[in-house]
C-alpha cells in the first residue's frame, strides 16, 4: 500500500465513524424509550407545576413498578422534587385502572389523564 | 450560537493547554497530552460551573467567564499559538500505525453501539443525568440535595453531571444525545491513552494488544455505554498512573498535574476520595527526598479539593452508607458467612465479566510477581482491599450491594491494572517478558 493509499483508507475511517455515531444517535431519537412515553404523558401537568415545588407521590400498583414509575416521574418531572406517600400541597397520582383505586383523603383532582389502563391524576389538598 | 460558543472556548483552552503539556511532558507523547488537555479544560470548566451555581449567576455569565478566560489565552499567547500550530504532523502520522488505531476505533464504535441504550442504565438516568438536570436551574439546582431524594445519592460529586448540564444548557434541552455521547468520548480516550503510553513505555507491539483487546473487551465497553461515572474515574484514576510513571524526568508541572487529575477523582465518585488518599500517602512515602514536588502535587491538589470541600460541607448530606453505622453494627457485620459471600462474589465477577484480567494476572504471578509489591501493585490492591472491607462492615443488603455495584469498582481500577501490570513486565529483561519488546 503507498501513501495515497492509507490516506483514502484514513478518510474513509473518518467518515464512517462519525456516520456510525450519527445513525445511532437518529436511530435513538426515532425510538420511542418507556421515559418517552411517560414525559408525553406528563407534558400537560408539567405545565401545570411550578419548578420550586415538591410534589406527593401515589401510586396504587406493586413494588416494583411503583419504584419505577417514581423514579422515571422524578427524572421527567425535576428541578421539581417528588416524595414518595408524601402528602404535600400537590399530590401526583398514578394508577392501574385494573387494580383497586388509591383513594387520597382531604384532596381534589384538579387534572386527570387516562391512556389504556394507565391514569395520571394530579391532586390538590384541601386548605 | 450558544454550543459554538462554548465548543470555541473548549478548543481554545485545550490547545493552549496541549501546547503547555507539549512543553513540559515532553515523555508523555501527543495522543497523552491531548487526552490530558482536554480532561483538564472539562473538569475546570465543570468545577467552575459549579462555582457559579453556588452563587446563582446566570450561564450567560458563565460564558462570559470563560470567553474573557479564552480572548486574555489568545492574546497572552498568540505568536507561540499560531508559531507551534502546525498540521503537518497530522498529514506525516498517516501510515499503519494510524490505520490501526482507526479500526480499534471503528470495532469499539461499533460494540459501544451495540451494547447503548437511548437513556443508559438505571443509574445513568436515576441518577447522574437527573442530577445534571438539577443542575440546569441556577436557581433550583439545590432540590437535588433534598432528602426525600435520599436514593438519588445527593451526596454524590458533580463532574459527570456539571459536563452534562452544560453542554444541555447551551443547546437549550435536555437532550439524550449529550451523555451518550460524553460516555463514548470518555470510552475514546481511554482507548487512546492506554494504547499511547503503552506503546511509549512498552513499544509497538504491546499498544498494538491494547488495539486489538480493548475493543474486542464487551464488558468494558457494556460498562462505558451504561452513561455511569465510573468509566470517568477510571480514567482519571488512568491518567494519574500514567503521568507518574511515564516521566522519566519528574519535573514540578507534571506533580502539579498529578495532584489535580488524583484529587478531581474525588470530584467525579466519593471512591475517589480514597483513592486520592491513598495514593497521596503513597506518594508523600515516595517523595521523601523530593519535597518539592510533593508540593506542587499539594498544589494541584488544591482547587479540586477546595470545590470538594465546600461541596460536602456546605450543600451534601451524609453518605448513605456511612450513615447511622455504630461500632457495634460493624463489628457484628464482619463475619465468615458476609466474607465467604464477598470473596465468592469476587472470584464471580473477575471469572465471569474481565477476560483480559486473569490472564494477565497469571503472567504478573509468574514473570513479575514483585509487582504486588511495587507503587502501583500496592495501591491498587490497597484500594481493592479496603473497597471489599467497606462493603463488609457497611453494607446494610450486602448480596444486593455487591451484585448492583461491585463490578463497576473492579472497572475504576482495571484499566490502571492493565496499564501497571503491562509496564512492570515490559520493564523486565528481554528474557523474562511474556513478549519481546519490539519498538
Amino acid at each position: 500500500m503507498n501513501k495515497i493509499h492509507y490516506r483514502i483508507f484514513v478518510f474513509l475511517f473518518l467518515l464512517i465513524i462519525p456516520s456510525l455515531m450519527i445513525f445511532t444517535f437518529l436511530k435513538f431519537a426515532k425510538t420511542q424509550d418507556p421515559l418517552d412515553n411517560l414525559r408525553l404523558d406528563f407534558y400537560p401537568i408539567s405545565k401545570l407545576l411550578p419548578n420550586y415545588s415538591t410534589i406527593g407521590f401515589f401510586t396504587n400498583m406493586d413494588n416494583d413498578h411503583e419504584t419505577l414509575y417514581y423514579y422515571q416521574s422524578q427524572f421527567i418531572l425535576s428541578p421539581r422534587v417528588l416524595v414518595k406517600d408524601g402528602y404535600r400541597v400537590e399530590m401526583l397520582l398514578l394508577e392501574d385502572i385494573s387494580r383497586p383505586v388509591k383513594h387520597i383523603e382531604n384532596s381534589r383532582k384538579i387534572f386527570s389523564y387516562t391512556k389504556e389502563n394507565f391514569r395520571i391524576s394530579l391532586l390538590k389538598r384541601f386548605p | 450560537m450558544l454550543p459554538i460558543i462554548l465548543l470555541l472556548n473548549f478548543l481554545i483552552w485545550t490547545s493552549f493547554l496541549y501546547f503547555y503539556t507539549g512543553k513540559y511532558l515532553p515523555d508523555s507523547g501527543r495522543i497523552m497530552n491531548a487526552v490530558i488537555s482536554v480532561n483538564i479544560s472539562l473538569a475546570i470548566f465543570g468545577m467552575v460551573y459549579f462555582l457559579f451555581l453556588i452563587f446563582s449567576l446566570y450561564f450567560w455569565i458563565f460564558l462570559s467567564f470563560q470567553s474573557t478566560c479564552s480572548v486574555i489565552i489568545i492574546y497572552r499567547n498568540f505568536s507561540t499559538l499560531i508559531r507551534r500550530f502546525n498540521c503537518r504532523f497530522l498529514l506525516s502520522a498517516i501510515g499503519i500505525k494510524l490505520l490501526l488505531m482507526l479500526v480499534s476505533i471503528l470495532v469499539i464504535t461499533i460494540m459501544f453501539v451495540v451494547s447503548s441504550k437511548k437513556y443508559g442504565d438505571w443509574d445513568a438516568w436515576a441518577i447522574w443525568n437527573l442530577r445534571a438536570k438539577f443542575l440546569l436551574s441556577e436557581d433550583f439546582w439545590k432540590n437535588s440535595l433534598n432528602p426525600g431524594l435520599f436514593w438519588s445519592h445527593p451526596d454524590y460529586p458533580l463532574m459527570l453531571p456539571s459536563w452534562i448540564a452544560i453542554i444541555w444548557k447551551s443547546i437549550g434541552f435536555p437532550s439524550f444525545i449529550v451523555p451518550m455521547l460524553l460516555a463514548y468520548f470518555i470510552m475514546l480516550n481511554i482507548l487512546l491513552v492506554l494504547y499511547s503510553s503503552v506503546r511509549i513505555v512498552c513499544g509497538e507491539l504491546y499498544g498494538i494488544i491494547i488495539l486489538v483487546f480493548l475493543p474486542l473487551d464487551f464488558f468494558f465497553v457494556a460498562q462505558s455505554a451504561t452513561q455511569y461515572a465510573d468509566t470517568l474515574l477510571a480514567l482519571f484514576i488512568l491518567i494519574t498512573f500514567i503521568l507518574f510513571n511515564q516521566n522519566k524526568n519528574p519535573s514540578g508541572f507534571s506533580y502539579f498535574l498529578l495532584g489535580f487529575f488524583s484529587a478531581s477523582t474525588g470530584w467525579i465518585k466519593n471512591e475517589g476520595l480514597l483513592f486520592f488518599l491513598v495514593f497521596s500517602i503513597f506518594l508523600l512515602i515516595r517523595s521523601r527526598k523530593e519535597r518539592t514536588f510533593y508540593i506542587s502535587y499539594m498544589y494541584g491538589a488544591i482547587v479540586p479539593l477546595l470545590i470538594i470541600i465546600i461541596f460536602k460541607l456546605f450543600y451534601a448530606p451524609p453518605n448513605d452508607l456511612l450513615q447511622n453505622q455504630t461500632v457495634h453494627v460493624v463489628f457484628r457485620n464482619l463475619n465468615m458467612t458476609r466474607l465467604s459471600i464477598t470473596g465468592n462474589y469476587l472470584l464471580k465477577i473477575i471469572f465471569s465479566e474481565f477476560p483480559i484480567l486473569l490472564p494477565l494476572l497469571f503472567l504478573v504471578v509468574i514473570f513479575n510477581p514483585g509487582y504486588f509489591f511495587s507503587f502501583n501493585g500496592l495501591i491498587i490492591f490497597i484500594i481493592l482491599f479496603a473497597y471489599m472491607l467497606i462493603y463488609l462492615c457497611f453494607a446494610r443488603e450486602l448480596e444486593w450491594l455487591l451484585k448492583t455495584s461491585f463490578d463497576r469498582l473492579i472497572h475504576q481500577y482495571y484499566l490502571s491494572f492493565i496499564y501497571t501490570s503491562m509496564i512492570s513486565m515490559c520493564k523486565l529483561p528481554p528474557f523474562c517478558q511474556p513478549i519481546g519488546k519490539i519498538s
